[in-house]
């Protein structure tokens, strides 16, 4: 029953804990680059706020991109990765990846749609067809290679899936809420960049959407993770921040002209750049 | 519209998190019945340190692995149908503390029963578990039992002491040996940085426990032929 050979005990043991160590190692290697490409994707739609709609919209796309790469060439591969494995055991591997994505998608959401984007929707974005090369291959290039049969053009990758076999990283509700912490953040330095005069709407916008998170993160009070708690702390901190901002941008209108400053498109001319650049010194000291 | 899409996720985060901590619940009254069973293995085994004779470690581990197999092994297979398929890690911390110390009584009573290291499957079947995930729910997870190792060896290090005192002088070789060839195998092993590798860095004070009692006895030629009396031929 005892078996006298430790060399083979061990034997088998090194190489079970090599792959799961050599797996871990790859993970996170493929997290942080993910960490870096959100967070470029992120400074990239703050840069958004003061440019011109045209302009706006052209950054979007180049947003849109940038997520559509990051998941074709790093969450591809950490599906692959994640296939048949437990995701809870590597899920501290790639947690903080998969969060700065959570930040970077949900913000682009919210600034095209003025709304939060949902837990499915984010999982459903990371669902891939496997195309059964390890590592090198991208999942849209598999129509070249003879492995898989599938059809030309299958460039979206969530598309199409139908008999094939679905790999994809799990997004837990966790990482979820958490993600949507940062994007609070996010929005609090994009309302504050924001032209105060032409986006007025988004500032009154944003500024209720935080009152609203942070009411319903409110809710969660009494489970909280420590993490949770941290990212709560900062949440109400950007919300005291946006709701005082809010304040006086309502009283330098009251004092300036007594009425509504959308309606006072001289404002811009004669102050904007001034008072804006005013409130951002005061106010966006989170800026990198 | 932001004002629904902001209610529904916080209320679907706490649907999830309430049946995440109902699943928790109900593994948590599996485990503290497991505990128990645990509890009384240890106190069982502490016993070999009082009385080194063979017989009486006969009993010890005959007893041991009567509880074992009475109130540890069925309560694994009641776990087992309370931990959803796959998700051995979301509730590993519930459990991984029960793995660890069974996994070091296991490889003791095996131990004290052949003088050699029992392998992964030996000490999963002891406790009715298995070792291959895509089996069951919940198995013997790797590192539950290298750690299980290293504490029998913290344990083998106090016996060998106490082998001495009980005037049992031949032991102690023995368990250097096994001591010394664990020793070889994890150095083998590529840790990371982690909770294993420092109790792997614990193991070379263990094995010199061991050494200084071995020098202890040889300094005296305690364990000569002539010395050794038919008496303290307890070991077999």
């Amino acid at each position: 029953m005892a078996s006298n050979n430790l060399v083979d005990i061990f034997r088998v043991i090194s190489q079970e804990l090599d792959a799961r160590n050599d797996k871990t190692e790859r993970i996170v290697k493929l997290s942080r680059d993910i960490t870096i490409e959100s967070k470029r994707t992120i400074s990239l739609l703050q840069r958004s706020q003061l440019q011109s709609t045209a302009e706006r919209l052209a950054t979007f796309q180049k947003a849109e991109y940038n997520l559509a790469r990051v998941r074709k060439n790093n969450f591809y591969k950490l599906a692959r990765e994640l296939e048949n494995e437990s995701p809870f055991y590597f899920n501290r591997s790639y947690t903080f990846g998969l969060q700065e994505y959570i930040e970077a998608i949900s913000f682009l959401y919210y600034l095209q749609k003025g709304t939060l984007i949902a837990h499915k929707e984010v999982q459903r974005s990371l669902v891939f067809q496997d195309v059964g090369n390890p590592g090198e291959k991208r999942p849209n290039e598999i129509s070249s290679d003879g492995k898989g049969n599938t059809p030309e053009n299958n460039n979206s990758v969530v598309k199409d899936i139908s008999e094939k076999k679905r790999i994809s990283v799990h997004v837990s509700q966790h990482d979820y809420i958490l993600g949507l912490m940062d994007l609070t953040g996010e929005l609090m330095r994009a309302t504050i960049n924001a032209n105060p005069v032409e986006s007025i709407q988004f500032v009154q916008d944003t500024n209720n959407f935080l009152q609203l998170v942070y009411q319903g993160s409110l809710a969660l009070y009494g489970y909280r993770t420590k993490e949770l708690s941290r990212k709560m702390s900062t949440l109400l901190s950007s919300v005291l921040k946006i709701e005082s901002y809010v304040y006086s941008l309502k009283i330098r209108e009251l004092d300036t002209f007594g009425g509504a400053l959308t309606t006072k498109p001289i404002f811009v001319d004669a102050f904007g750049d001034q008072q804006n650049r005013h409130y951002n010194d005061d106010y966006d000291s989170g800026t990198d | 519209m932001a004002e629904q899409s902001v209610g529904t996720s916080f209320a679907e985060y706490q649907d999830f998190y309430n049946a995440e901590q109902e699943t928790r619940e109900k593994i948590r009254e599996t485990t503290r019945e497991i505990e128990k069973g645990l509890k009384s293995v240890i106190g069982v085994l502490q016993g070999i340190h009082q009385d080194v004779s063979s017989p009486h470690l006969k009993l010890t581990t005959e007893k041991c692995r009567g509880i074992l197999s009475e109130n540890v092994k069925p309560l694994f297979g009641n776990l087992n149908e309370k931990v959803p398929a796959g998700e051995y890690f979301r509730y590993h911390d519930n459990w991984k503390f029960l793995t660890t110390k069974l996994s070091f009584a296991c490889a003791l009573i095996c131990y004290l029963e052949t003088d050699l290291v029992a392998n992964r499957e030996t000490i999963a079947s002891m406790l009715g578990l298995t070792i291959d995930p895509k089996a069951a729910n919940i198995y013997l997870d790797m590192e539950d039992y290298l750690q299980g190792l290293l504490q029998m060896t913290t344990e083998l290090a106090r016996f060998s002491v106490n082998c001495v005192a009980k005037g049992d002088v031949r032991r102690p070789r023995k368990i250097f040996k096994v001591m010394s060839d664990l020793q070889q195998g994890f150095s083998e092993l590529n840790l990371k940085n982690d909770h294993l590798r420092r109790m792997f860095d614990g193991l070379k004070y263990d094995v010199k426990k061991v050494e200084q009692v071995i020098y202890d006895i040889t300094i005296r030629g305690l364990d000569s032929p002539q010395q050794l009396k038919p008496a303290e031929e307890s070991a077999q």
